[in-house]
């Protein structure tokens, strides 16, 4: 094991720099995990085989926030998506769904332009119906990233030294 | 006593759970709401529990756990074993047409769901149709669902995430093994020239 001789002056500004040093490290630790994690969530969308535009599948995005790091998706409906939506309610908005209707099912040829609008409303309207059970993707990849960040906390404290 | 699948045994008494908790003042029930059954938020909140995402199993060396005598001694006797563990991620839904009755429901409900305080801040319940198998549940996350289309569509929605574990069994049904018999035998002339003699020792060792 490691020694290092101090005086009782130098101790406090000695401890300090330590603990600058492991949080940095932890910093670290937590960005390589938000990046893996964002691979498993990756993964998982297309296990789930229920998203049926890679727009949600592409804005899984990580990176680094001061002190740490983050994973989420920024789609507009994956709240829906991770929580769940009941059947019968109001909405979802038109929108977004005519606009994925034009980008994906009429750029295929699975729908021509003019029943573009009629399509829209017609998955509006299954989907207002039918609701959308929680599928917690986030949720089972922040349970995973816990183990992930104690052993890569570990590795990156430990590569440090003292 | 009725089994059935582990995951339904842990939703049906999760269920049974809040509705004792909640009494009159929430509909419970399992499952994720369905098209065809209208939630009724305008007579009484409604809870509901689902499972979220897909449930993991662990497999372990059977490992026996209970055993059942039969009435008639001349029956085989039942054996329970552990041959695993099944861990899901269940979400209780509390679903309200107010925010009042909102915030008057889900303490309740959060209540229910650490049904061990102040010994322990889990939930911690037998499943009634899975041979009374203790279940362990974490709250994980709970979050308030609210957007700008909250109080026009009428939903106030509160989230609790539970991280639950049960152990998965077997029953055995067979003869019930009392005794272990080892024979030792050894060989040896008693006179030289003579026939051999063969002793024989029983070590009989009770099992039970």
């Amino acid at each position: 094991m490691p020694v290092i001789w101090t005086t009782p002056e130098a101790f406090p500004a000695l401890l300090r720099r330590h603990l600058e040093l492991d949080a940095s490290a932890a910093a670290q630790a937590a960005l390589e995990v938000a990046t893996r994690g964002e691979a498993f969530a990756v993964l998982l969308t297309d296990a789930l085989d229920k998203v049926d535009t890679g727009l949600f599948r592409q804005a899984w995005q990580s990176g680094p926030i001061p002190g740490g790091a983050e994973l989420g998706n920024d789609a507009p409906y994956s709240d829906v998506i991770e929580w769940g939506r009941r059947p019968m309610r109001a909405g979802p908005p038109f929108q977004p769904i005519y606009e994925w209707v034009v980008r994906k099912l009429v750029a295929n040829g699975a729908v021509k332009p003019e029943d573009a609008e009629m399509a829209a409303y017609a998955i509006r309207e299954a989907i207002h119906r039918r609701g959308l059970p929680p599928y917690n993707i986030l949720g089972t990849t922040h349970q995973k990233m816990r183990g992930w960040f104690k052993e890569a906390a570990m590795r990156f404290i430990l590569q440090r030294g003292l | 006593m009725p089994t059935i699948d582990p995951l339904e045994a842990m939703l049906d008494a999760v269920v049974a759970e809040l509705a004792t908790g909640l009494g009159a003042s929430a509909n419970v029930r399992k499952g994720w709401p369905e098209h065809t059954v209208a939630l009724d938020l305008a007579s009484k909140p409604a809870v509901s529990v689902s499972l979220a995402g897909e449930p993991t199993r662990e497999t372990c060396p059977p490992h026996r756990i209970d055993r059942t005598v039969a009435e008639d001694p001349e029956d085989a006797p039942t054996w329970l074993y552990r041959i695993g563990w099944v861990r899901a991620t269940l979400q209780v839904d509390l679903w309200c047409e107010y925010k009042a009755s909102r915030e008057a429901v889900g303490p309740l409900v959060e209540a229910s769901l650490r049904n061990g305080l102040p010994h322990h801040a889990d939930l911690r319940i037998d499943a009634a149709n899975y041979h009374d198998r203790p279940i362990t549940a974490v709250i994980v996350a709970g979050v308030l669902n609210d957007d700008a289309d909250t109080a026009a569509v009428g939903e106030w929605r509160r989230i609790w995430r539970l991280d639950a574990v049960m152990d998965v069994v077997a029953e055995y049904t067979g003869p019930e093994i009392r005794e272990l018999v080892l024979r030792l035998k050894t060989r040896h002339a008693a006179e030289e020239g003579g026939p051999d003699e063969i002793t024989e020792a029983d070590l009989t060792v009770p099992t039970e």
